[in-house]
């Protein structure tokens, strides 16, 4: 019998690496680049898959959103009436319902991404980033026609197309960022405690409720400053004002608007991937 | 391992068994050399693997006795309500695999076996000991990766990435894994109106695309129709010269003898034996009920 020691010395002659040690964070973000093209495939693979083995196929990935904002818009706009304080209140819940779908979808299917994925995980070796990378991306490209619906439904609403409109290309990246880091974060914990998968969707329709996808957040909160100012710039509520600012007509969005928006895809991407590589040995176990 | 539990009345004390001599390395020549055996690929010292099983009943709890629902609800340590059992899959293996070496590994089921296959190749975290490698390992399977909504070409390619080859590399090889594979045209399209056979075929096909340093196989042979099992022994004889290092696990005892020279014999996630391939096949075949040949 060798001992630990006369082990480790015996590996360490013949140059062996020890598996199951966590990578460097540098060499572990070189790595994941290296894996760029499967991220890209698996990702839109993920996509493609997803509306197949259905009649309607790829038409529902319109359909879905179109029938999810009608709902919207026939209990919120004509039952309850919370269109008080919104000028044109269809073009504010399209930004509001398709944009804030992008984001809810990718949080609760990164959120999933280890767990679901647990065979994938104990078969093949790469970094493990890879999953909730690629999840979060499926969902964005699975939005792309909902975004081209909401500007459908913006042009008849009769917003004019201005230069902002290009403004939406980076917050889709920022919402991507934020989202990204929310799914690193979220896939970590629910692959070590796959209880807590249960609660996310329900955050998210909290979110989806105080996010201002269907109201105007400062008009309902006008008495109460303070609370104005926390809902208006949580990352949820930001994007979607973000957003709002470049192509609906009458919204702008202020410098420090922007920066608050850069901060939270920063500062939560760059949490989000270093909580998630700091259990990367550990994946995988159960 | 010898150290933690006194061997059994039926083991046999060979003295391949003691496989320190093998241990320490280059200095010392093994005792038995049925061919060159190279420099050391894989050192595993003391592997312990343990994972978490939700929602088990307690071994032995049968459900027709049910304790009170006060019980249930607030003992803890009964645990009925969102129990977590801990297996204990591996308990401490030791070894020291070399470059050219194909090792099989037997035992019964539950044995730890293809735990440990897990654990070698760094995708199941292990939690005491260690493992050290040289290169890269990779496990014989790809089938988790693929999509069997997708067509065969998309899961060549998918396949192909995942095991970590460029794009440039799958399109290079993508005829040889349609040939190898057999599937013909049924390669346009999706992967579940193939046949098992067929789609069992392909996915070996993409598993073998590229080449690691340490090789597992869990039972891979057990696909296909006879004419794609001499295929396929054929790509692992070729995988095992290129690789250095190959691990079998198989419950055929005829497989494990005619591919690999070393059986590691492991019983309740200990290693009962360490040797070559005849001796330790036939010590384990006679702790088998009815002692079959």
């Amino acid at each position: 019998m060798l001992s630990h020691e006369e082990a480790a010395a015996l590996a360490s002659r013949h140059k062996l690496r020890r598996l199951g040690a966590r990578p460097r964070l540098a060499s572990y973000l070189k790595a994941l680049v290296r894996r760029r093209h499967f991220i890209w495939y698996l990702a839109s693979s993920g996509a493609m898959g997803r509306n197949q083995g259905s009649y309607l196929g790829q038409v529902w990935a319109v359909l879905n959103p179109l029938l999810q904002f009608s709902v919207l818009w026939l209990v919120f706009g004509i039952i309850l009436g919370t269109r008080e304080g919104t000028k044109d209140f269809i073009s504010f819940l399209a930004v509001g319902t398709f944009l804030f779908g992008f984001m809810a979808s990718g949080v609760i299917g990164g959120s999933k991404s280890i767990s679901s994925r647990m065979a994938l995980v104990r078969a093949l070796e790469f970094p493990r980033a890879v999953l909730p990378t690629a999840v979060t991306l499926t969902e964005m490209i699975m939005e792309w026609p909902a975004v081209v619906v909401m500007m459908i439904i913006l042009l008849i609403r009769g917003n004019p197309i201005t230069w902002q409109w290009l403004g939406l290309i980076p917050v889709l990246l920022l919402m991507y960022g934020f989202t990204l880091g929310m799914a690193f974060i979220l896939a970590r914990i629910v692959s070590i405690t796959p209880d807590y998968g249960n609660l996310v969707p329900i955050a998210m329709t909290l979110m989806r409720f105080v996010s201002g996808v269907f109201y105007s957040i400062s008009t309902f909160t006008a008495s109460l400053p303070a609370l104005s100012v926390i809902l208006n710039y949580q990352p949820f509520a930001l994007y979607l004002s973000l957003a709002r600012g470049c192509v609906q007509d009458g919204f702008t969005a202020q410098w420090y608007d922007w920066a608050m928006g850069v901060f939270w895809a920063a500062a939560v991407g760059f949490i989000g991937l270093v909580y998630f590589w700091r259990a990367e040995a550990r994946y995988g176990r159960d | 391992m010898a150290e933690t539990e006194e061997p059994r009345g039926e083991e046999p004390k060979e003295p391949e068994v003691d496989f320190s001599s093998d241990l320490t390395a280059a200095d010392r020549p093994p005792k038995r050399k049925p061919k060159r055996l190279g420099r050391p690929t894989m050192v595993v010292d003391d592997v312990h693997v343990r994972y978490r099983v939700f929602g088990a009943r307690r071994m032995g709890t049968s459900s027709q006795f049910k304790p009170s629902l006060y019980k249930r609800l607030f003992d803890r340590t009964s645990k009925a309500v969102g129990s977590v059992s801990e297996v204990h899959a591996v308990r401490g293996v030791s070894f020291v695999a070399r470059q050219g070496e194909s090792i099989g590994i037997i035992g019964r089921n539950g044995a730890g076996k293809s735990t440990l296959l897990r654990a070698l190749a760094g995708l199941m975290p292990y939690s005491e000991g260690a493992v050290y490698a040289k290169g890269q390992t990779a496990l014989l399977g790809v089938n988790a990766a693929l999509l069997p909504r997708l067509t065969g070409e998309r899961n060549i390619v998918l396949g192909g990435l995942a095991l970590g080859l460029t794009p440039a590399q799958v399109q290079a090889k993508f005829d040889e894994i349609v040939e190898f594979s057999g599937i013909g045209e049924f390669v346009s399209l999706p992967m579940n109106a193939y046949s098992s056979g067929m789609a069992s075929r392909l996915r070996f096909a993409i598993s073998t695309a590229k080449i690691p340093d340490i090789l597992m196989i869990d039972e891979a042979l057990s696909t296909g129709d006879a004419e794609f099992q001499r295929k396929s022994r054929d790509k692992i004889l070729e995988v095992k010269d290129q690789a250095g290092t190959v691990f079998l696990v198989s419950h055929s005892s005829a497989t494990v003898l005619s591919m690999c020279e070393r059986v590691l014999w492991l019983d309740a996630g200990r290693l009962v034996m360490d040797g070559p391939a005849a001796e330790v096949v036939a010590a384990y075949k006679q702790t088998l009920p009815g002692n079959r040949r």
